[in-house]
């Protein structure tokens, strides 16, 4: 028998409050697109990123508590997984391992004593090139979708086979964008097979086009500036 | 405000647009064409799609980096549904690639709109 500590339950707790206000309402969606605007809303949520924010050191026990399975998932719905997400990916649950692995990998990185703080890593600040900041969307997707799986679960909920396919989707490919993050950084390590060194990131190139595109936006303000008058 | 979808008068035609970046005075927004520009790179929104449903188009839309204009906010008509997240990436990562590669000396709509 494996008995929790206080932290440990007070986690837990959050998971389940997370799965509940945050999972839940996508398992209420009316349609696909109804469940992509859904997403799209959550990752807007200031609640919600609080929320990941306060799980995300965390993430062993996360992790061990969330059945973050697509397989499992769109059997629970009565289908095979290639029925569910179509072509997306031949190795699904390689890539949902690998994302899994990198998440705990970087999470300990962050959040292990002596670590560089969080202020301090590549891209911490709010002024994020466009690429980091697509791949911390679906990061979020990911774990969003996640957060449903476990309401599906806890819930024992059962859910029509187009939301699973749906949710499932939208898992296996947001941590498959995901997981080119996290192969980049330095510290964190996920099989060439699964991300190949030309998908990897070149955070030093991506910077300086940042910055190359801050001036020229920043040139094309002032000029329109100048011809719209005060 | 940023994602908003917008409309708004460009050198006498009516615009639909996404905006991808806010300052006090003006918004940068992202502009689309009825025009396919097959020699630029460009995202191309039909109007039954999702992202075509949020920017309420009646016909094929095409997005491409050169095609950005500042304007006041005072001048544009807001749409209810934001830009979904995948085009506004998608339309931010043209503008920027386009920005970074020609330091914006051709954008489209810099000079005035006449």
């Amino acid at each position: 028998m494996v008995v929790a500590t206080d932290e440990e339950r007070q986690v837990l707790h959050l998971i389940e409050f997370a799965a509940s206000g945050f999972g839940d309402p996508l398992l209420h969606a009316t349609s696909v697109d109804d469940f992509d605007d859904r997403l799209d809303a959550l990752t807007d949520s200031p609640e919600a990123l609080h929320c990941t924010e306060l799980l995300a050191p965390h993430m062993p026990l996360v992790q061990a508590s969330l059945p973050m399975s697509a397989p499992l998932l769109a059997a629970a719905a009565g289908h095979s997984l290639e029925e569910a997400q179509g072509q997306v990916s031949k190795d699904p649950q390689r890539i949902l391992e690998a994302w899994l692995d990198a998440q705990r990998q970087a999470a300990q990185l962050m959040w292990s004593t002596g670590a560089t703080p969080v202020s301090e890593a590549p891209f911490a600040g709010t002024d994020l090139p466009i690429e980091i900041e697509k791949l911390i969307f679906h990061g979020l997707r990911a774990n969003f979708c996640g957060l449903a799986i476990e309401q599906v679960f806890s819930a024992g909920r059962v859910i029509p086979a187009w939301l699973a396919g749906a949710l499932a989707d939208r898992l296996v490919v947001s941590a498959r964008q995901h997981l080119r993050l996290l192969a980049s950084l330095p510290g964190v390590s996920v099989d060439e097979a699964i991300v190949p060194d030309t998908e990897r990131l070149d955070f030093a190139a991506i910077e300086a086009r940042h910055q190359r595109a801050k001036a020229a936006s920043q040139r094309s303000y002032e000029r329109a500036r100048a011809r719209l008058g005060p | 405000m940023r994602g908003a979808t917008v409309r708004f008068r460009l050198a006498g035609n009516d615009r639909i647009g996404v905006v991808i970046e806010v300052r006090p005075d003006l918004v940068h927004v992202a502009y689309g064409t009825s025009e396919p520009h097959d020699d630029w790179p460009q995202v191309v929104v039909r109007p039954e799609t999702r992202q075509g449903r949020a920017l309420v188009l009646r016909e094929v839309t095409y997005f491409s980096g050169a095609n950005t204009s500042w304007e006041s906010p005072k001048d544009m008509q807001f749409g209810k549904i934001p830009c979904t997240k995948e085009l506004l990436y998608a339309r931010v990562e043209l503008v920027v690639n386009h920005h970074a590669q020609t330091g914006d000396e051709s954008s489209a709509s810099d000079e005035p709109a006449g």
